[in-house]
């Protein structure tokens, strides 16, 4: 395997169907662990904080291997990641099934992590990023994005039917089987970093290079602060949204709509964002979601609750969910080129997982000391404000180096 | 592996990309409709049982 790796790229569409269907299985995948907590740890005779560790230590992973598998799929062709994400999966699922011990769950849960770094949506953003014209990118990352929501939406009743059926020890055989499903994906993904649709725009730059001139431009610090936000919202709301609903007296079928219409209106708006990005500015696009979602948390605050009120929030809540994805990744690329778009992008990730532990932890532990989630619903308006303003003074153009000459 | 670029390729594909065939079309789009039909059914008639099984994981996250 070299650096200039390359091969005759696959055309477009069969890019952006094989990442999304890459996306869909791998965020599907990560989604279900939540759904063995009791039958894994009842079986095992553990206690269930230690296979919730098994699940934050997955997510950590998530969030420090994405910007790594994002080097070496900028460097070297998505495939390989896409192949390893897939391998990586399959092995966390087969540990799950034979782990007998904590260490077995925790590096179960090493192995997830670094699976779904590999097959999840941040993997492929860099592929479907180079593969696509600049006019086109923000528009075919949404539909990655969109692959992405659907697997989410329908992984969990999927598999709970599977655990039902089979048991919870063979329904990880077929998941394992399923994530194997993914290997083939990656063919049409293996072209290498030459495969870019403008890839004689810029000059050559290392990955080292890259990095630097990404910490030095004031923009990418500011499109990190907002995707932190948006990692905070989106893990508090999905994570907290029953234990909410519960404690407004109302059934818990409503919070189960609601997060059914999170998922449905995900991929309304996420199709929406991607066309918005074809022809006005992303980061007032971003701003925009930003500030409705603190208009949409405030309803929490003034509205009053019932299971209506509750399902049209959520659905207006999905409008604005996941649809940050096309629009910052699609800025990382207008700043920086597609070169190494999937490193930069994994590292706006890091700050997106930081702020989903914050927010499903902050949420806890507010509600058990305060027994409401008014404070949070406040600090979630605060941040969709922060958040919209500090999109707002983003530099929506490419680094200088990039309007300097190939051969210079 | 030998770094290969195909100009033409790419110039046609900046200039226009190819269109998904119809066919393909067809057999994604309703491949998605059967799956996201089939998990909503399952979320209608199953949902609660799914939300009570996340519950714990909720549960033990919230204290």
């Amino acid at each position: 395997m070299t650096a200039a790796t390359s091969r005759l790229p696959s055309p477009l569409w069969l890019v952006i169907l094989s990442a999304a269907a890459v996306a869909g299985i791998g965020m599907g995948l990560r989604q279900v662990m939540g759904l063995y907590l009791v039958p894994v740890s009842t079986d095992l005779g553990l206690g269930y904080a230690v296979f919730a560790f098994a699940v934050a230590i997955a997510n950590l992973v998530w969030g420090f291997a994405a910007p790594v598998t994002g080097i070496v799929s900028d460097k070297y062709g998505t495939g390989y990641v896409v192949v390893f994400g897939a391998v990586a999966t399959a092995i966390g699922i087969l540990l799950l099934y034979a782990a007998r011990s904590e260490a077995g769950l925790y590096l179960s849960g090493v192995f997830l992590g670094l699976g779904v770094a590999g097959a999840g949506v941040n993997a492929v953003v860099g592929a479907v990023g180079r593969a696509a014209p600049p006019e086109e990118r923000t528009s075919a990352i949404a539909s990655v994005g969109m692959g992405s929501g659907i697997g989410i939406l329908i992984a969990l009743p999927y598999t709970h039917v599977l655990i039902e059926a089979l048991g919870w020890q063979t329904s990880l055989l077929v998941l394992a089987a399923t994530a194997m499903l993914i290997l083939p994906l990656a063919i049409p993904l293996s072209a290498g970093p030459a495969a870019t649709a403008n890839a004689a725009a810029a000059p050559p730059q290392d990955a080292r290079a890259a990095l630097a001139e990404a910490f030095r431009h004031p923009s990418f610090w500011l499109l990190n602060a907002g995707f932190f936000v948006c990692g905070f919202h989106v893990v508090f709301y999905g994570t907290h949204l029953p234990a909410y609903v519960a404690s407004q007296g109302l059934g818990p079928e409503v919070a189960v709509w609601g997060l059914t219409v999170v998922g449905l209106g995900n991929l309304i708006g996420t199709w929406l964002a991607g066309q918005w990005g074809r022809r006005l500015p992303k980061r007032i696009g971003l701003s925009l979601i930003y500030a409705g979602r603190a208009v949409v948390f405030l309803g929490f605050l003034y509205l009053p609750m019932t299971a209506f009120t509750v399902i049209a929030l959520s659905a207006a809540l999905g409008l604005l969910w996941l649809s940050t994805i096309p629009l910052t990744s699609g800025l990382v690329a207008t700043f920086f080129g597609p070169r190494w778009m999937t490193m930069l992008y994994g590292i706006v990730f890091l700050s997106h997982q930081i702020g989903s532990f914050l927010g499903v932890w902050l949420g806890g532990a507010i509600y058990d000391r305060l027994q409401s989630y008014d404070a949070m619903w406040w600090i979630s308006v605060a941040l969709g404000v922060f958040a919209a303003l500090v999109h707002l003074p983003i530099a929506e153009r490419p680094v200088a180096r990039m309007a300097e000459p190939a051969a210079a | 592996m030998r770094q290969s670029e195909h100009p033409t390729t790419m110039a046609t594909r900046s200039a226009e990309p190819e269109a998904m065939p119809a066919g393909v079309g067809y057999v994604v789009n309703g491949v998605l409709g059967l799956l996201i039909a089939g998990g909503l059914y399952l979320i209608a008639v199953r949902g609660e049982a799914l939300v009570a099984d996340l519950g714990a994981l909720v549960a033990l996250i919230c204290g």
